[in-house]
């Protein structure tokens, strides 16, 4: 037993799972220790504009920021359909009365480029 | 060891995300392209698409230094909000069930010593790849050019773990889905299948390594579905279900998402409405200047152009260099030859004049015959137009 299968070895017994011994004509999986990542809070810096607090309200619980903020310049349309998408494909809880001021700051909040 | 690299990749990222007034960024080259850039865990700094599902960009720099993307430079696409980040390799487990015979329930080191390893070079790539290019715009996720990688991937045929449950004579389709799960249980989980006939294909596998390391949470740790020649949406990431269906798939990323236009070239024009749509399936043959930056200036004299080329699984047969925005053509050189489902690199040269203005592009043909197309459709999927690369030379 080398160090490695050592090692593999003990961590596997401390994580107290039903393992097998590693032996010679076995290759050591080279990864059994528990991982953990800590990923940064998402980004809720909507633009400020009127509307922006419905933003914040029927967006953020699915998704951040940046799904709205790099947007191209949309038509209202294309807003509207995003929000009725929003709705019926990923059932987010969008109430009706929301969607003419949604769509008003979605429209705005990305200028035609210059 | 590895932990605490991760902790420190971790509270190395803290400063970044406290203050993203002061983070670093690019601008991608179309509009509302601002961006910043971010190290998150297990990641060099990489350009944040989204933050919540996290989507990251690989800068187009890495794509000049190999053929192989890093691990920690590779792009990051999830579709849900609650993306796996605490994972225990021992408690992990893989299950095989639906249309089956003998439901199977795979460890991770079942998966690497029950059966045989297997390697692939492949490209990954996302179906929206260089959506903010497209003219007019589309909504959805707004990358540039780096929504893809290449890989050498290793781990387990998935016929041969499907071959151990006995799928039932009547089985359709195969559906996947790993640990990712949306924010609401109003949402739809993600799922994604594939036909019989591609999960039977020896070159699909259940991957455990990614250039010869473990694969980084936020590309699939511990295990992903590897579908060489296929868009990124069937690559299933912290794969953990398999489930044999009898009938096609009806959940919403099959029956509603991930679809492209049942045209030519999957191209519509803007204005047409009521056309069939397709699932989207392989990969479009594409390449790119690598060495050289839209916009930039060199220097006279002999001049490199090097770059990429891939498919969706035939091989690359030519790449086209052209120094006169596409009026004349020559070959490039093509690198070695790294399997059909890579990244393949080519080189060429020119003589730049003192004072000179080049419009450099490159045009491949894979060995199915398949060229490099202007195309249009809603969701801006597999696009893979010819680019133009200008620089100006110093006098």
């Amino acid at each position: 037993m080398n160090a490695r299968r050592i090692a593999a070895t003990v961590l596997a017994a401390t994580a107290g799972a039903v393992m097998v011994i590693w032996t010679a004509d076995r290759p050591v999986p080279a990864a059994q220790a528990p991982v953990a990542i800590t990923l940064p809070a998402q980004n809720t810096a909507f633009r400020e504009a009127p509307g922006v607090e419905v933003a914040r309200k029927d967006c953020l619980a699915c998704h951040s920021a940046e799904y709205v903020t790099q947007q191209p310049t949309l038509s209202k349309t294309a807003w509207t359909n995003e929000i009725v998408k929003m709705r019926t494909a990923y059932g987010a809880p969008i109430p009706d009365a929301d969607t003419d001021a949604l769509v008003a700051y979605l429209v705005a909040q990305n200028p035609v480029p210059k | 060891m590895k932990r605490k690299r991760f902790l420190a990749a971790t509270a190395a990222l803290v400063g970044t995300a406290a203050s993203p007034a002061l983070a670093a960024g690019v601008s991608l080259p179309f509009a509302s392209g601002e961006r910043t850039l971010a190290a998150y865990p297990q990641k060099r700094q990489l350009i944040v698409l989204t933050s919540r599902p996290v989507q990251l960009e690989t800068p187009a720099a890495i794509f000049d230094a190999g053929e192989f993307t890093p691990n920690d430079a590779f792009f990051v696409r999830w579709h849900l909000p609650e993306v796996p980040t605490h994972i225990d390799p021992a408690a992990f487990r893989l299950k095989v069930r639906g249309a089956v015979t003998s439901p199977l329930t795979l460890g991770l080191d079942d998966l690497r010593t029950k059966f045989e390893a297997v390697e692939v070079n492949a490209v990954l790539e996302c179906a929206g790849n260089s959506r903010g290019f497209s003219a007019p715009r589309v909504p959805g996720g707004q990358w540039a050019n780096g929504a893809m990688g290449n890989a050498r991937w290793r781990g387990a045929r998935l016929r041969d773990i499907l071959a151990r449950s006995y799928p039932r004579a009547d089985a359709a389709q195969v559906r996947f889905q790993g640990a990712e799960r949306p924010a609401l249980p109003t949402t739809p989980e993600f799922l994604k299948s594939l036909d019989v006939a591609v999960v039977n294909d020896p070159n699909v596998i259940v991957a455990y390594e990614m250039n010869g390391a473990d694969l980084p949470v936020l590309n699939g740790f511990p295990v992903r579905l590897v579908v060489p020649g296929y868009f990124g949406t069937y690559w299933v990431k912290a794969l953990n279900d398999i489930e044999v269906l009898t009938e096609p798939d009806q959940n919403y990323w099959m029956k509603t998402a991930y679809r492209v236009p049942a045209t030519p070239n999957n191209s519509v024009a803007p204005t047409d409405t009521g056309f069939a749509t397709v699932p989207i399936t392989n990969l479009t043959v594409r390449s790119f200047i690598t060495n050289l930056t839209d916009g930039g200036s060199i220097g006279a004299g002999r001049t490199t152009i090097r770059g990429i080329a891939f498919d969706g699984g035939t091989g690359i047969r030519s790449v086209g260099i052209s120094t006169d925005g596409g009026t004349t053509w020559r070959d490039a050189d093509l690198g070695e030859d790294l399997g059909k489902f890579s990244f393949r690199r080519w080189t060429a040269t020119f003589d730049a004049r003192s004072g000179g203005r080049y419009v450099l592009a490159s045009r491949a043909t894979s060995n199915g015959g398949e060229q490099q197309v202007n195309r249009w459709n809603p969701s801006g999927y597999a696009r893979n137009a010819v680019e133009n690369v200008t620089v100006t030379v110093k006098s």
